[in-house]
């Protein structure tokens, strides 16, 4: 039984019973031992109802429960159907579709690495990231719908301390001690140059919170949805303005994205109270007003602007701006197959960053901060030339430019269909909370990978994006593995977990998908 | 009956019945019986299966009530979902009472 949930009041039904016997039959049927008690429950109200009728009628207590169980039919046959129906299931397509993305993600990591403007120990994240898919996807959504309302309370305390702990960092003393304690970039499991990271994560991670935290209020209509594009807004405005700047532009728009998103979702499903047209107008109302301050406020508009047309604002050619020039320069040259050839001539040019800033602007020129290749190189390699920096950002892009077009639509294809496999997947759960926030977290992943492949297109939003699995930084991948591992989770214990679901006056609690007790 | 067709109709009047108003699976097998002028007796345990699929599908969703003498019963209710499966599963019956007529009724000439 869950605590907190309530439980059914039973009476009549002494142990060694023949009704006793027959619910032990039944529910011995049962392969997930968690929900034999509310099974039982069930059947064991129905069988007092049967008695009840039956003694009105005057027969005897004992005889009127043989009967009752009598008319219920076989114990083992019904035991048996009610199992078939509440079965644990596996997803293999979708998990060995998910390792093999891993297993290229870390052997992408690790060579990586080896490049001389490597230097993260990102790969070695890998290693916990498993852990924690393999942790959450066993034992997530469970976990979640049995502490669901301590969650709120814990997430709750959790994020307010995030904000405590963001703010006090402003302050140079408390930086430096964070920065001593934990950025130190020689330890393995560091976290390499700054808070942001944490903070970064914990961005991403509230839309599946604030989708928790919309489960609980429901009730209240559009009042819920009203608090949770609130929260939404008011948490992307914080870290815009007080603690991320750029770096959690991309954050913020997939935060955004994703609870609009699931909202949407919830709504086409009705499972939000009030009219679908209200609430979708809510929804797109409060989208409009929070995706306006976002992308159009005056401090973020030259971000927007970088985007569409990253060639106006490149200064030098360690520029993110340059790199996206660079990429659509180099892609547009690119075969099919084989990989981009380029004269020694070309490679020094694309190299130095003499081909874009020679012919530019004075102030534009490439003095300004030292390019990455010096003309004094002798042998300069198509590797050298390529996105400047971090190459882990521009996997897709170093894929197409090195093994030509064809090997890098495969690439994508491969991880496009990842999704639409997790898609597929999460259409099919029907728990409440257990699809919207699956659906959530899908939606975040699926952004993350929108902006990572739009980046290395040279269309990049603010700071650079992870691609899920692939291109991780180092907290990124402990992130998308709890979600990855709640999607896995919300699909296996779909048809097992019961989703309570709060009660109102004279009820207990209301289920989706099984009634929990 | 064919016993696709037997599960067919069983949830397709447990939704019926559920579309007026949410019952509790004693009370579902009671108007099951009453309505049909005791055709439909089922074994009263089969009728759990059923409701658990339709559950798992979306089609119906559960609520636990606390009744006057105090005991908690299971209370199912329809969803839109379940409304749409409801339609599917009558046009589909439809076709089959339709094809069954057209055999036990021989030949029809307009």
């Amino acid at each position: 039984m869950i605590k907190g949930v309530g439980k059914w009041s039973h009476d009549g039904i002494k142990e060694n019973s023949p009704a006793s016997r027959f619910l032990e039959e039944v529910t011995s049927q049962i392969d997930y031992k968690p929900l034999r008690a509310s099974i039982s429950r069930e059947l064991e109200a129905h069988i007092q109802d049967r008695m009840e009728e039956y003694e009105a009628q005057g027969i005897s207590h004992e005889e009127a429960q043989r009967l009752a169980v009598q008319a219920m039919g076989s114990a083992v046959k019904l035991g048996e159907e009610l199992n078939q129906v509440h079965q644990i299931r596996k997803n293999p397509v979708l998990t060995v579709w998910a390792l093999l993305l891993l297993l290229l993600g870390f052997a992408v990591s690790a060579w990586m690495r080896w490049s001389p403007e490597q230097f993260a120990n990102g790969y070695w994240y890998y290693l916990p990231g498993l852990l924690i898919l393999g942790v959450t996807a066993a034992v997530g959504y469970p976990l979640v719908i049995r502490f669901q309302k301590k969650l709120v309370w814990i997430f709750g305390s959790l994020y307010g301390i995030w904000f405590l702990f963001a703010e006090a960092i402003r302050y140079e003393k408390w930086h430096e001690l964070v920065d001593q304690m934990f950025c130190n970039s020689n330890r393995i499991f560091s976290l390499t140059g700054s808070t942001h990271v944490i903070t970064y994560s914990a961005l991403l991670l509230f839309g599946p919170v604030l989708i928790l935290f919309f489960h609980q209020w429901r009730e209240r209509g559009k009042g819920a949805v009203l608090a949770v594009m609130t929260l939404c807004g008011g948490v992307i405005f914080w870290c815009n303005r007080r603690v991320l700047y750029d770096f959690g532009l991309s954050a913020s728009a997939i935060l955004l994205f994703c609870v609009t998103g699931t909202l949407m979702f919830m709504i086409r499903r009705d499972w939000i109270r009030g009219k679908k047209r209200n609430m979708y107008g809510i929804v797109l109302a409060s989208f409009l007003i929070v995706s306006g301050g976002l992308f159009l406020s005056p401090n973020n508009q030259p971000w927007m602007m970088r985007f569409f047309n990253p060639g106006r604002h490149v200064i030098s050619t360690w520029d993110d701006t340059y790199n996206a020039v660079l990429i659509q320069e180099l892609l547009g040259k690119t075969p099919l197959a084989g990989g981009l050839e380029l004269t020694e001539e070309e490679l020094m040019e694309y190299g130095t960053g003499a081909w874009y800033f020679e012919d530019s602007n004075q102030w534009r020129t490439y003095g300004i901060f030292n390019p990455y290749i010096n003309r004094e190189d002798l042998e300069i390699t198509l590797w050298d030339i390529l996105p400047q920096h971090y190459h882990n950002n521009y996997i897709i892009a170093v894929c197409i430019l090195l093994y030509g077009w064809l090997p890098g639509m495969v690439l994508m294809a491969g991880i496009g269909g990842f999704y639409l496999v997790m898609f597929f997947c999460i259409r099919r759960i029907h728990g409440r909370l257990a699809s919207s926030m699956a659906y959530c977290c899908w939606l975040c992943m699926l952004f993350q990978g929108i902006f990572y492949v739009l980046g290395n297109f040279g269309y990049q939003y603010g700071f650079f994006s992870n691609l899920p699995m692939i291109s991780e930084g180092k907290i990124s991948i402990l992130v998308n593995m709890i979600m990855l591992g709640f999607v896995f989770s919300a699909y296996r214990y779909d048809h097992v977990a019961e989703d309570f679901e709060g009660a109102k006056c004279g009820e207990i609690g209301v289920s989706q998908g099984h009634t929990v007790f | 009956m064919d016993k696709r067709f037997m599960a067919l109709g069983t949830s397709m009047l447990v939704l019926k019945l559920l579309e007026g108003q949410s019952m509790y699976g004693y009370q579902i097998i009671k108007e099951l019986e009453q309505q049909s002028e005791r055709i439909f007796c089922l074994q009263e345990g089969t009728l759990y299966p059923i409701l658990h699929s339709l559950e798992q599908q979306g089609a119906v969703i559960s609520v636990i009530k606390q009744a006057e003498n105090g005991r908690s019963r299971k209370y199912y209710e329809i969803t839109t979902q379940g409304k749409r499966l409801l339609r599917e599963k009558q046009e589909e019956w439809n076709v089959y009472q339709s094809a069954v007529n057209r055999v036990m009724g021989g030949v029809q000439f307009d």
